[in-house]
């Protein structure tokens, strides 16, 4: 049991380092470039576009913490009427894939969306009453998914809160206020700073939205997706190294600002119960209010249904499409041409799922259980996927896997059908990765002690104990790597080839043929598969 | 030799040493209580025993086989964890039938259950049980594929102390009914005492002593044994002489082998803790020392000034040290 590791957890090491830290390297290598350096540094476009990256990412997160962290209190600590359905109900924006949400999105909101055609005709108006563009747009887009991180990660701090600490506040004359930001809002802090470390990452690596809605407004992984295609590989090199220093940046800056576990670990306590709003005006504004914001949350979720009932070219000018079939999903699932991203898709989130999941099991067993000599490198691998854009890892792994040099451990990849899943796998390892080694981590190792004490072999143990019992962890990584596999964009646009083309590339393309029933009904099935996903694996 | 035989076993954990050329010889059918401090290296000791960790010198043999090298999946050596380690996923009978192969498991399973009086309990979920039905099904689990040897990580110490003192009777009773060789681990000397055919004490990595409670307590072989079992009065210089000490020996003495005299060695009673059949007197002597004596309740008053005698001196070398 003990012979062994140290080999196991070097190699694991030196396939960890290979698959992310070597590609990112070998950009960054390549990005020494005098010319293209000198490109970037002399257009005005690249620090706009850099400039523009920082101040959407830095605004989503304002905006989505003010969305999400109000709503987290509404939900946590008052009671009214239909508060559990609602208060799930509200963390619905994530289930909608970066571009699903993005066309559902331009279809309720854009200038021929279902708001502006009303609005037009309500009022007799010549032409569309806006158009949906540019930084605000983006913005927009960014405020309803992102807020779920305030939401969510608030909601937890503040059910994990120990009431007798706001109790012992109050008991020495602290009134509510004071209560809340000199007890509260501290012990918080480790789940703010976690929310706006999420929402940054997330905003900073976009690439859905504005490459949507941006128009002549460029962030810096539309940018480097721009230069790429472009055919300006030593220009997107540099712009992606760039991209990468901010992010890292950010990461540095917020993490400093995280502060102590401790102050969470502290209590011990339960949270303060639930304070139910008497007054039956109250409660009537509550529910109301709670069902109009439910309601609205819900619009890009019904409207992608809506539109993806309308048939191609039945809908031009009326405000509600006047005939509704089911033609788009016979088409889809009826044209080989067109089942094959569904199916392209479905294989490779698998694919990759299963080889994120099995490399995060090492992992946790060598990290955590063998406590090898590498196992802080080992994390510090499986996080640092999370700490890049997938624009960044996107162009590294184009880069790296261009070329043939086998003594440099560089292979032709890129226009194999093996590229996407392995980038979608190198995107999955820290989800995988936290899931497994959290589980892990909780786990008494006395138990697979016992295993073997009971005469169980290395293998049966792993099968009889371990793994029935990491399966929550498994189910939830596994499910959420999925999903996210599934949904991808921003790898799939600089990876993608033809007969490996992924959902997200068919929907793009019906979108430019207009054939946006059919765009629609990619979008439904996404995230109906992505909920029914996520609602199996991850579980309380 | 000894049925399990542990030869000049070593561990070294950085810059602890949690096993110091440990030897004992374990007869087969024999309770051996591992008796220590935390920190001492009994729970080490039991691991490598298990094969949980590997020895960096010496050797394990049981019944002859050097079994130093076996991965504990080879050993069969059954060991009841401190915290019981039953598999939350299985039920009773699923955790029992662990170590089993296909052939009559439900039969071994009922057996045993029925030896930990648990019969009919297969079909429950050891999250339903109370600590001491866990316990005992740790117990089954571990003696049900009839292990070679028996290793208890502080069997009793996650039960209610109401619980402890009939559970240790029960634990003494089937491990003579099995008639197995057991080692188990205990830093509580009355568990140690009363389940232990011989009691081994571990310091800093050392067998200190090994032998019957009776020779322990009444023959320690060091000061550390002397003090870590039982309770304890350490007299050194100019008290240890006047208890009959030798020059450069300390003088240990039990409360109970001081008694109040007419003369001897003077004092005053500070404090008196009553328990009932006896009382604690603590004397403070002229020269500030202070002891304990178990006496009758109504043998001294506190602020009395009194005279001790000591029926029993044990002596060790004084080398300055505790």
């Amino acid at each position: 049991m003990r012979r062994g590791s140290p080999v196991a957890g070097l190699a694991l090491t030196l396939l960890l380092a290979w698959l992310v830290l070597y590609p990112v390297l070998t950009v960054v290598g390549e990005a020494a470039d005098r010319t293209a350096l000198a490109a970037f540094v002399h257009r005005p476009a690249e620090w706009r576009a850099l400039w523009a990256s920082v101040w959407i990412s830095v605004a989503s997160v304002a905006f989505a913490a003010a969305i999400g962290v109000p709503l987290a209190f509404l939900f946590e600590r008052f009671e009214f009427p239909a508060r559990p359905l609602l208060g799930a109900l509200v963390a619905l924006p994530a289930v909608l894939p970066p571009l699903v949400g993005v066309i559902a999105f331009l279809f309720l909101y854009g200038e021929s969306g279902f708001i502006a055609r009303a609005i037009q005709r309500g009022f007799g108006l010549a032409n569309a009453p806006w158009r949906l563009q540019g930084a605000g747009a983006i913005l927009l887009v960014h405020a309803y998914s992102l807020y779920v991180y305030f939401y969510l990660l608030t909601r937890v701090g503040l059910a994990r809160l120990d009431g007798s600490l706001l109790e012992a506040a109050q008991a020495l004359g602290a009134g509510r206020w004071m209560t809340l930001r000199r007890v509260t809002v501290p012990l918080l802090r480790p789940a703010l700073t976690g929310a706006a470390l999420l929402t940054f990452m997330t905003a900073l690596g976009s690439f859905s939205a504005p490459y949507v809605f941006g128009g002549g407004f460029r962030v810096m992984p539309t940018q480097i997706v721009a230069s790429k295609l472009n055919g300006d590989l030593g220009l997107a090199m540099v712009e992606t190294v760039a991209l990468a220093a901010v992010a890292l940046a950010g990461l540095a800056l917020l993490r400093r600002t995280e502060g102590d576990d401790v102050l969470v670990a502290l209590g011990k306590g339960t949270a303060p119960r639930r304070r139910t709003l008497r007054s039956p005006g109250t409660r009537v504004l509550a529910a109301g209010a709670g069902w109009l914001l439910a309601t609205l949350l819900l619009l890009p979720h019904l409207t992608l249904v809506l539109v993806s009932l309308v048939p191609y070219a039945t809908w031009t000018t009326e405000t509600l499409p006047p005939s509704l079939s089911l033609v788009n999903y016979r088409r889809l699932f009826g044209e080989p041409e067109r089942l094959q991203p569904l199916l392209n898709s479905l294989w490779m989130a698998a694919a990759s799922t299963a080889g994120a999941l099995a490399l995060a099991l090492a992992a946790g067993w060598l990290a955590v259980r063998r406590r090898v000599a590498t196992r802080r490198l080992i994390e510090g691998l499986l996080v640092l996927p999370w700490a890049l854009p997938g624009t960044v890892f996107a162009i590294a792994l184009a880069t790296t896997f261009a070329v043939s040099r086998p003594l440099a451990l560089r292979w032709v990849l890129v226009g194999t059908p093996l590229v996407l899943p392995l980038a979608y796998l190198v995107r999955n390892l820290p989800i995988t990765g936290r899931a497994v080694l959290a589980g892990y981590r909780q786990l008494d190792p006395a138990l697979e002690e016992a295993a073997a004490s009971l005469g169980a072999g290395r293998w049966r143990t792993l099968w009889r104990v371990t793994v029935p019992l990491l399966e929550p962890a498994l189910a939830a990584g596994a499910s959420l790597a999925f999903v996210t596999a599934l949904g991808d964009f921003v790898t799939s646009i600089v990876l993608y080839t033809y007969d490996t083309r992924p959902i997200a590339m068919e929907i793009l393309s019906s979108l430019r043929l207009n054939e946006l029933g059919i765009a629609a009904a990619f979008g439904v099935i996404v995230m109906v598969t992505s909920a029914a996903v996520l609602g199996i694996g991850v579980r309380r | 030799m000894a049925y399990l035989d542990v030869v000049a076993v070593s561990k070294q954990f950085g810059p602890r040493t949690a096993a110091d050329r440990v030897s004992l010889g374990i007869e087969r059918g024999e309770v051996v209580a591992l008796l220590g401090p935390s920190g001492s290296g009994k729970t080490t000791m039991l691991r490598l025993l298990a094969g949980f960790e590997a020895p960096d010198g010496g050797h394990i043999r049981v019944d002859g086989e050097d079994v130093t090298p076996l991965a504990p999946a080879r050993r069969r050596f059954g060991m009841v964890f401190q915290h019981y380690a039953l598999f939350p996923h299985l039920d009773v009978g699923g955790n029992v039938a662990f170590g089993l192969d296909k052939r009559a498991r439900e039969d071994k399973v009922n057996a045993a259950l029925a030896l930990v009086d648990l019969a009919g309990f297969a079909r429950r979920k050891v999250q339903e049980l109370s600590g001491g039905q866990q316990q005992r099904v740790a117990l089954a689990r571990a003696l049900a594929p009839e292990p070679r040897v028996l290793l208890l990580d502080e069997p009793l110490s996650n039960l209610d102390p109401s619980l402890r003192e009939r559970t240790r009777r029960e634990l003494r009773h089937l491990i003579k009914r099995v008639a197995i060789t057991t080692v188990f681990v205990t830093h509580e000397q009355e568990e140690a005492f009363e389940i232990g055919d011989r009691v081994a004490v571990l310091h800093e990595g050392r067998l200190e002593q090994i032998g019957p409670a009776d020779e322990l307590y009444e023959r320690p072989a060091t000061l550390f044994v002397a003090t870590f079992v039982g309770r304890a009065n350490v007299f050194r210089h100019a008290a240890a002489r006047a208890f009959g000490g030798r020059a450069g020996e300390l003088a240990v003495v039990r409360p109970e082998r001081l008694q109040f005299a007419d003369a001897g060695v003077p004092g005053v009673v500070r404090e008196r803790r009553y328990t009932g059949a006896a009382a604690f007197f603590t004397v403070e002597g002229d020269a500030g020392e202070r002891c304990e004596v178990l006496a009758d309740p109504d043998a001294a008053r506190v602020g009395e000034r009194v005279y001790l005698q000591a029926t029993r001196v044990l002596s060790f070398p004084d080398d300055g040290g505790a």
